[in-house]
């Protein structure tokens, strides 16, 4: 049977309900659009725990962690590249941090001059964050702080239920181990934007170049 | 041309290219399943997910091979499938909604832009199919029909 515009149509359209579906798609179209302003990458350092981890240009603390397949990665193996040392909550329950390593992940997936490793305290190496690990599949050390290196920092805040929960913090250490950048935050709705890493890679890299020429 | 003749055309048409592309969908999602499963025929399976994630395909698959003929069949008589209009509209909606939580929960961050385009799509083609579909007849709503 096919249908005319001219059939006779003595039903009633629920004009109520469809005032009320259209208002929960407006609704939804204005989260669509201001979504975004959930978290987002940030293109300023921030330091809201100056007194937490070394300062930029003092030398990072010489640590030895397992990574999730449980092998020891020690910082001075490391040596001779930079390294981006990535602090974070949690892989598990903090939606923020997992867009922030997946970031992270894109932009230094071609970087084979640049180590990356990304540190979580043991308590938040759960099987849901391990297996974030196993499914994104990115070039990064994934390091469980089982010896307390977030907390001697100072760079250990509460995860839900008061479990200990690193807070977000960004370092970016020259081939010497020295600290060329830091980003610490209270709050991981918002973090550096990868681009800025990468800025500062590459003037370190650059530095390291002229220091070389010049030695020759 | 008179504006319930234009509604009635906009619906059919919405309902039509809603349809097709369920159906198109729906085919491809079994046949990455055979693919996959039974019949190797392209160099490399279709979509990056596990066997489970390919049952789940054939079964999606299956579904929207249903809803779109539904959809067809509303495009071919909407008066008498205008329940149709609104099934698809709340599937559409929960179907944005499930792209909006996807954003948010930060795993799908690479493809994030193209969750939120998605979901206004589907959003808007949810308000056209409520907004354009023709109230059924009171036939079908009050009274059984007559046998011929």
């Amino acid at each position: 049977m096919r249908d005319t515009p001219a059939a006779p149509a003595t039903g009633r359209p629920s004009v109520a309900g469809k005032i009320g579906v259209t208002l929960l798609c407006v609704y939804l179209l204005a989260v669509t659009l201001r979504i975004d302003g959930c978290y987002r990458p940030d293109a300023a350092v921030r330091d809201e725990r100056p007194e937490a981890g070394p300062a930029v240009g003092t030398t990072f603390p010489a640590f030895e962690l397992a990574d999730v397949s449980g092998t020891r990665i020690a910082l001075r193996g490391l040596a001779g590249k930079p390294v981006v040392l990535a602090f974070v909550p949690s892989l598990d329950w903090s939606p923020p941090t997992k867009a922030r390593v997946l970031e992270l992940a894109a932009a230094f997936a071609e970087r084979r001059d640049v180590v990356v490793a990304v540190v979580m305290t043991e308590a938040q190496a759960t099987p849901r964050a391990l297996t974030f690990v196993r499914e994104h599949a990115a070039p990064f050390y994934y390091l469980v702080d089982g010896s307390g290196l977030t907390a001697a920092l100072g760079l250990q805040g509460e995860g839900p239920e008061g479990a200990p929960a690193a807070l977000p913090a960004t370092f970016v250490l020259d081939t010497a181990g020295v600290v060329a950048l830091r980003d610490v935050r209270r709050d991981p709705r918002t973090w550096l934007a990868p681009e800025m890493l990468l800025d500062t890679l590459a003037r370190r890299l650059a530095c390291d170049r002229r220091r070389e020429a010049t030695c020759v | 041309m008179p504006p319930r003749a234009r509604s009635f055309i906009l619906y059919r048409l919405l309902a039509a290219a809603t349809g097709v592309l369920c159906v198109l969908i729906g085919i491809l999602f079994v046949v990455a399943f055979l693919d996959r499963a039974l019949f190797p025929v392209f160099a490399r399976p279709l979509f990056a997910t596990d066997f489970w994630g390919y049952y789940l395909l054939a079964f999606a698959g299956a579904v929207l091979f249903a809803w779109g003929g539904c959809l067809l069949s509303a495009a071919r008589a909407p008066r008498h499938s205008a329940g149709i209009a609104v099934a698809t509209a709340a599937g559409l909606i929960v179907a944005a909604i499930v792209r909006l939580l996807a954003w948010y929960s930060g795993e799908y961050r690479l493809a994030a832009d193209q969750l939120r385009a998605e979901a206004a799509v589907l959003l808007v083609a949810a308000l056209g199919f409520v907004w354009l579909h023709p109230p059924r007849p009171r036939r079908d709503v009050d009274e059984p029909a007559p046998h011929a």
